[in-house]
């Protein structure tokens, strides 16, 4: 494996998804207690692509795409040139217990430790997963995390019980600004006691799923806003891994004008709802996101002045994979550096 | 003309106000708050709603347990078209990032409630 030093790093893959090779493996990391315990495996169930969920990159025979470290290594830094990747691992959904729910974390981050970020000069950095439902387990499993270097940020669930302002929720952004840690919110994998992906019930159609579920991000953004999560927590950065940065400045337009006609009802979020963005706010790219013309996507990125909070991410192995030259070619020439990596070395301080 | 006859001092208590239809491009609004007179343009600098039509209020701000606490009751007009929040005394917004609209100067003189619009609130202040 060959090695780097941090002032090379140049390409940063925010967000890759390592998984088990078997979805019983994760028993072997499981507190004692929870051995016997059945929960969801790691393929969404409810919503699934025609020609499956991950890239043909990724495919190989008798192997679960992303379970390989050695085919990853390759597949990201060896054939795309990336310096550094973030591994973002999925979870299995709310659990109604929730304590099985901070168990899978655990096993989950105990897993990825010692099979993932452990070596000589590893460029994989971690995700402690925690379980938002339950705030006593999350804040313990960030405490046995937090002062290893090798783990970069917290990583939760898009699916909630609550909007992300909730009260419910403040401990633990508290701990995650309190060590520094970014929080990213991605989409969980297998499904437990779950959702609807959308405002408005379950689409037919994967097509539905893959297109607009990664909305949901801006039901959390606007209450941690609102609910003046960042007013009290001005470390506190929130990564958005799925993304939504395309969408996002229409939707800041709207809250930014009811804002300032109700805030009133909202004194706790002091200033302008997209004043936050730029301090407290990131989002992963995403292939799937954007106008398809790349001409127009370089005028749509930059009238939106949304380059400063975008992270690249290659979601790797899912089918949705943007190998890093692909989103090179769709951005202005001035904002490659940042996007493909200067901007995740400044909020991961990866150097 | 720059100066406009408001009212007598003792017709025109704290907590009240009036608009003066003549002065100014869209008439100016006149407040009493605590003794003091304030004028201000009956022109939102938003979308130009009568602005001196809205309601006389307070506003909030957080509490140290982000309770929600009354403040400044008296001294915030509501626009009545979109409920932007200005503070009478300075013209200027609520809220971040600040807009402002026009203020007068107001004197008394004798018994008489004299509006001036050709200085603003800050200059006769200075």
């Amino acid at each position: 494996m060959s090695t780097s030093t941090e002032t090379d790093v140049r390409v940063v893959d925010a967000v890759v998804y390592p998984s088990f090779a078997q979805d019983d493996d994760i028993v072997d990391y499981l507190p004692e207690a929870y051995r016997l315990r059945g929960f969801p495996g790691q393929t969404r169930y409810y919503y699934s692509r025609y020609e499956g969920e991950f890239h043909d990159d990724a495919y190989r025979e008798g192997e679960r795409p992303g379970s390989n470290r050695d085919r990853v290594e390759e597949a990201i830094f060896g054939e795309r040139g990336v310096d550094l990747a973030i591994l973002l691992p999925l979870t299995r959904g709310l659990m109604a217990d929730r304590r099985l729910g901070s168990a899978i974390c655990t096993a989950t981050n105990a897993w990825l430790s010692e099979q993932w970020l452990d070596g000589e000069g590893c460029r994989f950095r971690g995700s402690i997963r925690v379980d938002t439902d339950d705030v006593e387990g999350a804040l313990a499993e960030i405490e046995r995390w937090a002062q290893d270097p090798r783990m970069v940020q917290i990583a939760v669930p898009l699916e909630a019980l609550h909007p992300y302002g909730h009260p419910a929720y403040l401990a633990i952004w508290t701990a995650a600004a309190n060590h520094g840690l970014p929080v990213a919110v991605h989409s969980d994998g297998g499904a437990g006691v779950d959702f609807a992906p959308t405002g408005t019930g379950y689409p037919r159609h994967y097509v539905e799923f893959a297109s607009l579920q990664s909305l949901r991000f801006f039901y959390h953004l606007a209450s941690l806003i609102t609910e003046g999560v960042f007013d009290r927590l001005p470390e506190l950065r929130f990564v958005f891994a799925d993304g939504g940065a395309d969408i996002l400045p229409p939707l800041m337009w709207r809250l930014d004008s009811a804002w300032r006609q109700s805030r009133s009802q909202s004194p706790e979020n002091r200033h302008l709802p997209s004043s936050y963005l730029a301090a407290n706010v990131r989002f992963a790219t995403s292939r799937l996101e954007g106008p398809l013309e790349h001409g127009l996507e370089k005028e749509w990125t930059q009238t939106m002045e949304s380059y400063d909070y975008l992270l690249y991410g290659s979601h790797y192995p899912h089918w949705s994979f943007e190998p890093p030259e692909h989103r090179a070619a769709r951005l202005a020439p001035g904002k490659r550096d940042g996007v493909l990596g200067g901007h995740a070395k400044q909020l991961y301080r990866l150097s | 003309m720059a100066e406009y006859f408001v009212g007598k001092v003792d017709e025109f208590p704290p907590g009240t106000s009036r608009l003066v239809p003549e002065a100014g491009k869209f008439g100016v609004g006149v407040f009493n708050i605590g003794g003091e007179y304030y004028a201000i343009a009956n022109y939102c600098p938003h979308q130009g709603a009568p602005l001196c039509v809205g309601h006389i209020t307070g506003t909030t701000a957080a509490g140290a347990h982000n309770d929600v606490l009354w403040q400044r009751d008296g001294e915030i007009l509501r626009c009545p078209w979109h409920s932007w929040e200005f503070d009478i005394k300075t013209g200027k917004t609520v809220f971040e990032p600040t807009e402002r609209i026009r203020t007068y100067a107001v004197r008394v003189r004798g018994d008489d409630i004299i509006l001036d619009t050709a200085r603003s609130a800050l200059e006769q202040a200075a």
